[in-house]
């Protein structure tokens, strides 16, 4: 019975250390701090694309009036509790309002890109990119929203800032040459946007089993002959069925294995290489280029901060020296 | 080695070797939080990876507790507002006709002011905005059914009626459907030709709705302030509830 109970104690001494390790340990804030200067610009290039369309989409009266989002908010509706999911432009009605709104989020997400101000500019970017995508949900969302949303949650988690930032810049600027120094909330965001990846390409692959033609191969066709998404023909693949059949088994496979292959470091850069493959394909190929940019900005924190430094590193310390000659140091 | 003190006696501060100085702004790794933060961040945590893989498995096939859970006001205000209550598809279960909106604007006097269609990849530009208008056009497959369809129709032709300042919209819903790969290949021994993706036997027309002026203004008439939640609930006819 002591020996049970010792046992046990080490069990969870042992569950409690990992957790540790694995949540606790600072790391360097160069991986969170690449994906904030993605995510912030693929933030800004999202919303500047909603510019053309601004009235039409978020205005009280356009394509998805207020009407339709209390009706998918389920507000009124007896036995349902409604959705706490709230967005400021539900409640507004004037054409400048919007605008002014608007170019207020511009220069948030582009702030956001340069770090400028960076974890305030985080804070603000996920309310900010939460409120735009909860007035077109239902309606004309898509997977880019939420990714978008996701990584802007998280960024305002840590210190995304300091690297490759004009607050790096800053800082440099009065003398801070040294090291920029670990991280624990760096990990924890950089953690949390690991595991949220692994939970959507898991249930990507697992709604993919419900359906038949992911079984049979047939998916890919079916993908490749929309016409609706269709940006480059690749129907020629429908003389090679083992091919479309190889993409679609390799496609099911490799999303439903993501959360248990991407750890081990002998798997992960094979895992992140069909990662860079697929979505290749679904972004050149189905026109869908800025959801396919976003996912593979989303597997960058998959990549080790010194693999993160070999590429960013001499290309911050060349702007470094551009702005600040000497004092880049 | 004598440093030139007794065994054990720690050197003092003149005798102690120089140390290499810090960089300004380096700092000795942080030994982290302390234990009750941690432990209040882990149940954080556990909270919110716990609501990142209920949402997607609380889909239309799951099971009655699921839904329950995932329905619970006590977990919706958490993942509502941080717009975690989300699956993730991407093209599961399996890849679906693409939809298609056809519209016409007219005048007083019956004339055709604009018409279109969309998604258009030639009109809507960049991609993304093109993806938008898609996504548009694709929230008309809804669970619903028709209702919802002829309710989001009547919104979109009430939206072109204000927009080109007409007198009527008319508009329809159209369904590309994919064609099979098998009939895309054909069968020559059977002499069966193979069929284009773009095949006109593939598009299927809907729904086809009306709004005219009148009833645009009746909408308008109908919409409460917005910024009183009640009042918007009456908004919505008991028949809108689908």
């Amino acid at each position: 019975m002591k020996n049970l109970r010792s046992s046990l104690a080490e069990y969870w001494r042992d569950v409690w250390q990992a957790w540790n390790q694995f949540w606790f340990t600072p790391t360097a804030p160069c991986t969170l701090s690449a994906i904030r200067l993605f995510t912030g610009a693929m933030l800004f290039y999202t919303h500047l694309v909603w510019s053309r369309d601004l009235a039409a989409f978020f205005g009280p009266k356009g394509w998805l009036p207020i009407d339709l989002l209390n009706l998918d908010r389920r507000y009124g509706v007896e036995g349902e509790a409604p959705s706490f999911l709230w967005t400021l432009f539900q409640h507004v009605e004037s054409v400048g309002l919007l605008w002014s709104l608007h170019l207020v989020a511009l220069t948030v997400f582009f702030c956001l890109m340069i770090g400028f101000f960076s974890r305030t500019s985080a804070v603000l970017a996920a309310i900010i990119s939460i409120m735009y995508a909860a007035r077109v949900t239902p309606g004309a969302y898509f997977g880019l929203d939420k990714i978008n949303c996701m990584l802007a949650l998280y960024l305002m988690l840590g210190p995304c800032g300091a690297r490759y930032s004009i607050d790096r810049l800053w800082r440099m600027r009065r003398g801070a040459t040294g090291e920029v120094p670990k991280s624990v909330a760096a990990n924890v965001a950089i953690r949390l946007i690991q595991i949220h990846l692994c939970v959507i390409y898991l249930f990507a692959g697992l709604g993919k089993l419900e359906g038949e033609t992911w079984w049979t191969g047939e998916a890919i066709w079916l993908a490749i002959a929309s016409l609706e998404y269709q940006t480059i023909d690749v129907t020629w693949l429908g003389h090679h069925p083992w091919m479309m059949n190889l993409l679609a088994h390799t496609t099911v496979f490799w999303e439903l294995s993501y959360c248990f292959l991407i750890w081990p470091r002998l798997t992960r850069p094979w895992m992140l290489a069909i990662a860079v493959g697929m979505h290749a394909f679904i972004g050149l190929c189905m026109g869908l280029l800025t959801f396919a940019l976003v996912m593979l900005i989303a597997n960058i924190a998959f990549l080790y901060p010194q693999t993160v430094r070999k590429v960013l590193d001499p290309l911050a310390r060349r702007f470094s020296l551009l702005l600040l000659g000497d004092k880049a140091g | 080695m004598s440093n030139g003190s007794k065994k054990g006696e720690r050197p003092s501060q003149e005798n102690r070797p120089p140390q290499p100085r810090r960089p300004k702004t380096a700092r000795a790794p942080a030994a982290g939080p302390s234990r009750m933060v941690r432990l209040f961040v882990s149940m954080a945590l556990l909270l919110h990876v716990g609501v990142l893989f209920l949402y997607p498995l609380a889909n239309s096939r799951t099971s009655t507790s699921v839904k329950a859970i995932a329905q619970s006001p006590y977990l919706r205000w958490y993942a509502d507002p941080l717009y975690l209550n989300q699956g993730y598809g991407f093209f599961a279960p399996d890849p679906g006709p693409g939809m298609l909106v056809e519209y016409e604007v007219f005048d007083d006097s019956g004339e055709i002011i604009t018409e279109g269609t969309f998604p258009d990849a030639e009109r809507l530009w960049p991609r993304l905005r093109y993806h938008r208008y898609k996504m548009l056009a694709d929230q008309l497959q809804h669970p619903d059914g028709e209702p919802r369809m002829t309710y989001v129709l009547e919104r979109f032709a009430r939206h072109l009626v204000r927009q080109h300042e007409g007198q009527r919209a008319s508009i329809r819903s159209i369904s590309h459907e994919l064609v099979l790969h098998g009939d895309w290949l054909g069968d020559e021994s059977l002499g069966l030709a193979g069929k284009p993706i773009d095949d006109k036997s593939l598009y299927r027309t809907l729904m086809h709705v009306q709004q005219t002026r009148a009833d645009v203004e009746r909408a308008d008439a109908k919409v409460a302030p917005l910024t009183e939640p009640a009042r918007r609930a009456e908004a919505i006819e008991p028949g809108d509830q689908l």
